[in-house]
């Protein structure tokens, strides 16, 4: 470094020398760190100049206690001397101090004395400020030509610095996504890295030794012949390392380390080569993430004050952690994998007959995509699936043998009926020695598989051991981002444990047999593109959705060109390989493929574990959202959290979609929306994370049209929800069913009949908006849902003697069709058509402009509104008989009496499908039909007639459906039969983690989860609400249907969380 | 099985050649030629050497100069033999040809060809010996619709299935409700939907059957038939009504009483070639919620 004589700079004298330090300098202090670097953005040297303010008054502390301080001073000078602090210091005290100026140009002390001292300057030669200066315009220029209004915000002897955007803030999150977005837009497709790599060649082109760049806070491009790396290279050389300070005993405190658009932060240039176990902290805001080494507290001026009083212990604690989750690397995966083992799933060996129902508990997603939690060497069997939500495609056209022999035909409205599976985007195949590594393979010694539940991260282990006697471990982690629902992470730890030969690794997203496996796909592009090691882009057939998949690949750090890699690891030694993959559709953007590349290119591999960690992040906010703990009962906890888990993955933050009923989690359903979704999911969502709930109930607004159609094509006005729906809302529930080995045809009567779901979306508006108290929605989307259904409502009732009635339906119970008044669908109608003329009068008082919107729009009558008001009060609600029970359709009791023997709960006989006219005629019910309105409203009886109903009903369901059980315990609590409240909750509960229905391979069933979680927390724990809060001794002591000692949950209400911790009584003295 | 097709296997305890034999040893090397395997003829060790090789010369004169098959004498007894030369050479099949009068009468079969049956572990295919082997032209395997992990039959079916190019199909028998009790049968349940929830099950099944064998594989399956009734009778009627089919049943093992009474039945009938395939081991795999296990 060189040391002359500089001009230019406004401090009164320039001393040629170095400094030893002694005496002022000597350290009195036995605090951990001996030095600190501070290097500052304009508003922390604002702060400084503030007399009584808190950061100077630490920064006066520290000094005057022994701890020398470097100042490194923003571009555009800043005077020490008319600091008042400073001034104020001691000799001593002033001896600590450092400051430096111009990125690295000088440094300034101070004397024995107390004056002001140059101790380094770095004078800049003429012909250097004007190659300075030269380079500076071209760069000005350059930006100028592209139609950017850029300023010199800054033009020192050393250093130009250009303002890119000067209306904007510096430093701010919003600006630097700003500034990214305004790059790109001129031209610049891979924003400020790749402005920056045209600065850099401009730069390279100077005839002085080479022209230092970097970004700061976001916006300020800077040139300079310095930088703050020269400044810390000096203070290591000439003043720590003589007094023998260590790098560890070093704090450096920056605010922009991370930078943005890929490039990183001007602090991360303190980041010096023998510095690394120095201690470094961002206290900015870092809005694309601080990297990996550095500690991120933000906090700004508050935060270093803070440091600076406590020695830098937070940062020191932080290290810690960091040390420990850097040390174990992928192996167990320590740092991104929870300690409480009752957030985790634990599958220990492996049997290929089981892989397709753990295929479904172990799913992973983030509403957005979902991928079933195969085995990462796949076996042939494997249904390794992605899904992505809303994705849907005709029914292919090759029927296999299973629908040959039952045959549904593709006679629907919906064009697009079924949902489309992708190919495992974390394929794998490994080869030790030329030899493929496989789960089946005899050599197989350990397997284990496990579901973090707490960070949603899948984690594999394979312990591998073959006839030459070669041991081989695999490590592997996967997650779909909650943070960045695009971004799929994959990495695969490869030991070579006592042997070195070759390794082969490829994850390729191939499958030779994908027009067998995902006969909707059209394959349109694969292979490597430039940086990206693989570009996969498929098209849907019929529905013409294009998707892509762009993926990189990296090898120890180092990224690879194509996803196939062969290396020979030392023995012992961890290979490590990681995989970036981004997904867009064009569902999303116009340009999916363009998406996706510049997603992918984005990401940077120094960030990796920030990435995980930002999707762990967000879990943690859901769990502190919709966590329900069973105290004193960790299985119970577990699988409560199993099944949330589930419900979470699958919902999408996309008003175009909802959630099937099997979720994005298996084919089974085709990816179907029934009314599973507003009746038994959404509630869940609505009191835990009601942004969710709001997009679900979008999706029903945004296939209105799709329901006028089908109302329409039933012959009645207004909006009729489909029975079963995909994209558009047409309707997709076949017509019939043909047997082939009987040679039956059984005729499916829901999908012209089954209107209660109608009924239940209205409800879900209703239930949203007084639970969120969210007024927009209802204006923008729920009025109109709710005026529509009513007018369908409206024209669907007949009137008959002064009252109306609904006639030839078929209710929740599927065993009966054609059926007049059924309870469940009057009530559910008279709902509907309530609470249309309620909000019809608060939208005319609230909002008269949106009212008379929506009445020129939908054509509303004027007496539209009273006419619902009156069949509301008319309809005919079926009432309890003298023993207190309520027919569930007219005629029910005059049905045949059928005994149902215990074996044939949950295991009702193929038989009554084929005689469905005789099961039609008697009173077997498939599931709680009658008993969803206590289940809903649970209000609407008297205690006594929901005890009548359930005993008369109950012993006469077999529960074909997984949606009886739900609603039988929640009823069963509520009259105190907790002996079978505890078994129908049990089995409810545990559906799919014990696979009791035998079908758990075919997806999650989630509208058990949701109603499980629904009896629970209205029902057994009894939650109520009134207006904004809890209604008043609604938290009592409960009996539970399973052990514990408390139950503890939160709940949203209208904008805030409210805790609730219900004690459990004993059982014995509960009944 | 093993993948490879190279060796079929057939004991044979005969002391002449007789037509029987003959007939036996004829279809034994058409299906080895099916199967692109060689043929190897097990004689027991009351043959002598030199009537073994005047059997083989009077075999070579009447099948075709293309076959492979060879003629072995071993020197324990048959079913010692059988079994030891089973464990070296690993045949995909072991032919067994049985009288059905003899089946009848005694209601068993010889002495050492239960053994062979019950020890030996490849699959061992079952032929009246009045029955001339001609080409299959389809599976047929019977299911029990239970998800009790992989089966042998199916795997052994999907492959044999793909090998020959010949299609396969499933036969699913659950009791009639007349029978009483609820269906324990896979398809027997109902759940939600049906017509979504019912091809789905079968496909599951057949997956979880045989997760070794690949999409490409499984587009053999030509039916899956649901019927009702009584089992031994139901497979009957199924391959009766396939002309030529292979009938490919999965058991344990046991031919002591009061087991294997479908196998026996199946063998008492002995209208038609029955492969017997023995219950794969089953891997172990365990499911636990934190330290709670939940499925073993």
């Amino acid at each position: 470094m060189k040391m002359i004589r500089s001009t230019g700079f406004r401090a009164p004298r320039l001393v040629q020398r170095l400094l030893i330090c002694k005496g002022p300098m000597e350290q009195t202090s036995d605090q951990k760190f001996k030095a600190w670097v501070l290097s500052w953005d304009q508003a922390i040297a604002q702060e400084l100049e503030q007399p009584d303010g808190e950061l100077p008054e630490a920064l006066q502390h520290a000094v005057e206690t022994g701890t020398l301080c470097a100042l490194i001073a923003p571009s555009g000078a800043w005077d020490p001397l008319k600091s008042s602090w400073v001034k104020a210091l001691s000799k001593e005290g002033r001896g600590r101090l450092l400051v430096c100026a111009g990125e690295g140009a000088e440094v300034f002390g101070f004397t024995e004395d107390g004056r002001q001292e140059s101790r380094f300057s770095y004078a800049v030669r003429p012909e250097e400020q004007l190659e300075l200066g030269r380079v500076a315009e071209a760069v000005r220029r350059m930006l100028l030509e592209v139609g950017l209004p850029v300023e010199v915000a800054h033009r020192g002897p050393s250093r130009v610095s250009i303002d890119l955007l000067p209306n904007l803030p510096a430093g701010a999150p919003e600006t630097a996504a700003t500034v990214q977005d305004r790059l790109k837009g001129v031209g610049f497709k891979r924003g400020m890295a790749e402005v920056l790599e045209r600065v850099e060649r401009l730069a390279s082109e100077a005839s002085v030794p080479k022209l230092r760049t970097q970004v700061s806070e976001g916006k300020f491009l800077e040139v300079g012949l310095s930088a703050q790396g020269d400044f810390l290279r000096w203070l290591k050389g000439t003043l720590l390392e003589p007094r023998g300070i260590r790098p560890e005993e070093v704090l450096v405190v920056g605010h922009d380390f991370g930078g943005v658009g890929g490039v990183p932060g001007k602090d991360a240039q303190l980041c010096i080569p023998g510095f690394e176990e120095a201690v470094f902290v961002s206290v900015g805001e870092e809005p694309e993430g601080a990297p990996p080494r550095i500690v991120h507290l933000g906090g700004g001026n508050r935060k270093v004050a803070e440091l600076l009083r406590e020695g830098g212990e937070e940062a020191l604690a932080k290290v810690r952690v960091r040390g420990q989750k850097e040390s174990t690397h992928l192996r167990a995966n320590e740092w991104a994998r929870t300690r409480d083992v009752n957030w985790i799933i634990t599958q220990q060996g492996f049997n290929p007959s089981d892989e397709r129902e753990r295929e479904t508990v172990f799913a992973i997603g983030n509403g957005y995509a979902g991928v079933r939690g195969s085995v990462n060497l796949l076996i042939p069997g494997s249904q390794a699936d992605l899904f992505l939500a809303g994705v849907y495609d005709a029914k292919a056209s090759d029927v296999p043998y299973s629908e040959a022999e039952f045959l549904t035909g593709a006679d629907r409205d919906e064009p697009f009926p079924e949902l489309v599976s992708f190919p495992f985007p974390f394929q794998l195949r490994l080869g030790v020695g030329g030899r493929e590594l496989s789960p089946w393979s005899p050599f197989l010694r350990d397997y284990e598989r496990q579901l973090d539940l707490k960070r949603s991260v899948l984690f594999e282990r394979f312990d591998f051991k073959d006839d030459l006697g070669r041991e081989t471990e695999i490590r592997t982690m996967r997650c779909c981002s909650l943070a960045d629902p695009h971004l799929l992470l994959h990495e695969v730890e490869i030991t070579c444990v006592n042997h070195h030969d070759g390794v082969e690794a490829d994850a390729e997203l191939s499958d030779p047999d994908i027009r067998l496996r995902h006969p909707h796909l059209v394959s349109v592009r694969q292979g490597r593109d430039g940086e990206l090691s693989d570009l996969t882009v498929f098209e849907t057939k019929a529905s013409k959705v294009l998707i892509c998949f762009a993926g990189r690949t990296s090898l120890d750090g180092q990224e690879v060109s194509e996803p196939k890699v062969i290396a020979r690891p030392e023995r012992g030694r961890p290979l490590v390989l990681r995989r970036l993959i981004s997904i867009h559709t064009s569902r999303d953007v116009p340009d999916p493929v363009g998406a996706s590349c510049s997603h992918a290119l984005s990401r940077q591999w120094r960030r990796f574990g920030d990435y995980v960690e930002a999707h762990a992040e967000r879990w943690a906010e859901f769990w502190n959202a919709a966590d329900i703990e069973v105290v004193g009962n960790p299985a119970v906890s577990g699988t409560l959290r199993f099944n949330s888990y589930h419900l979470r993955i699958a919902a999408p933050d996309d008003p175009r979609a909802s959630l099937g009923a099997r979720t994005l989690s298996g084919r089974a359903y085709e990816g179907h929306i029934f009314w599973d979704a507003e009746v038994f999911m959404l509630p869940f969502f609505v009191h835990t994370v009601p942004h969710v709930a709001r997009s679900l109930l979008r999706y029903r607004h945004s296939t209105l049209n799709g329901a006028r159609e089908r109302a329409r094509r039933l012959g009645y006005e207004g909006a009729c929800y489909a029975w079963e729906s995909t994209a558009s809302g047409l309707d997709a529930t076949p017509k019939t069913i043909s047997l082939k080995g009987t040679d039956a045809t059984v005729p499916i009567f829901t999908g012209t009949q089954q209107i209660h779901v109608t009924g239940g979306v209205s409800h879900a508006v209703l239930q949203y908006w007084d639970s969120t108290g969210d007024e927009e929605f209802v204006r923008a989307y729920g009025a109109e849902i709710l005026f529509e259904t009513a007018r369908f409502w409206g024209s669907r009732a007949t009137e008959r003697k002064g009252r109306y009635h609904i006639l030839g339906v078929v209710g929740p119970d599927e065993y009966h069709h054609g059926v007049n008044d059924n309870a469940y669908t009057n009530w559910m109608a008279r709902e509907n058509l309530a609470g249309a003329v309620r909000v019809a009068r608060w939208l005319q008082a609230a909002d008269p402009t949106r009212w008379q919107e929506l009445v020129d729009r939908l054509g509303l009558g004027s007496g539209e509104v009273s006419l619902w008001q009156d069949m509301a009060e008319r309809l005919f609600i079926p009432q309890p008989n003298a023993e207190g029970v309520i027919p569930q359709f007219e005629g029910f009791f005059d049905l045949k009496d059928v005994p149902l023997t215990a074996e044939e709960q949950y295991r009702a006989p193929f038989e009554r499908l084929l005689k469905w006219k005789d099961v039609n005629s008697s009173k077997l019910l498939k599931q709680a039909d009658l008993l969803m309105i206590p289940f809903l409203f649970p209000q609407a009886y008297p205690t006594e007639v929901v005890r009548a109903n359930y005993r008369y009903y109950e012993r006469i369901t077999d529960h074909g459906s997984s949606l009886s059980p739900c609603i039988h315990a929640a009823i069963a609590s509520r009259i105190g039969e907790h002996e079978a409240a505890s078994r129908y909750w049990q089995a409810g509960l545990n559906l799919d983690l014990l696979n009791l229905m035998k079908n758990t391979a075919l997806g999650f069933h989630a509208a058990c989860a949701g109603g499980t979680w629904q009896a629970l927390v209205f029902h057994i724990l009894g939650i109520e609400f009134q207006e904004d809060s809890l209604r008043e001794g609604c938290i009592r002591p409960i009996a539970l249907p399973v052990e514990g000692r408390e139950v503890r949950l939160r709940l949203h209400r209208r904008g805030q969380t409210i805790p609730c911790v219900i004690p459990v009584l004993n059982r014995r003295s509960a009944a | 099985m093993k993948e490879s097709t190279q060796a079929v296997l057939m004991p044979l305890s005969a002391g002449k050649l007789g037509d029987r034999s003959i007939r036996q040893v004829r279809s034994a090397v058409a299906l080895a030629q099916w199967l692109d395997a060689d043929l190897h003829l097990l004689l027991a060790p009351e043959q002598n050497l030199s009537e073994a090789l005047q059997i083989e010369e009077k075999l070579a004169g009447l099948i075709p100069p293309e076959s492979r098959f060879h003629v072995e004498v071993e020197k324990e007894d048959l079913p010692e033999a059988a079994l030891e030369w089973s464990r070296r050479h690993r045949p995909a099949m072991v032919i067994l040809a049985i009288e059905p009068t003899h089946l009848r009468k005694r209601a068993e079969l010889l002495p050492w060809q239960r053994e062979v049956l019950e020890r030996v572990e490849e699959p061992v295919l079952v032929v009246p010996s009045t029955m001339e082997l001609r080409p299959f032209k389809s599976v047929l395997v019977p299911v029990s619709g239970e998800t009790t992990g992989m089966s042998s039959a199916l795997e052994l079916g999907l492959r044999l299935g793909n090998q020959l190019r010949i299609p396969v199909d499933l036969l699913h028998v659950t009791p009639r409700s007349d029978q009483g009790g609820a269906d324990p049968s896979l398809v027997g349940r109902l759940s939600d939907e049906f017509h979504h929830e019912y091809p789905k099950l079968v496909e599951e099944f057949v997956a979880e059957s045989s997760p070794l064998t690949t999409v490409r594989e499984r587009r053999i399956l030509r039916d899956y038939l649901h019927v009702q009734g009584e089992t031994s009778r139901e497979i009957f009627r199924g391959i009766r009504d396939r002309e030529r089919g292979l009938l490919i049943v999965e058991w344990k093992g046991n031919l002591a009483r009061n087991h294997a009474e479908t196998v026996k039945a199946i063998l008492r009938a002995s209208r038609f070639p029955v492969l017997l395939i023995k219950a794969a081991h089953e891997r172990s795999s365990t499911l636990r919620m934190g330290n709670r296990l939940i499925a073993a």
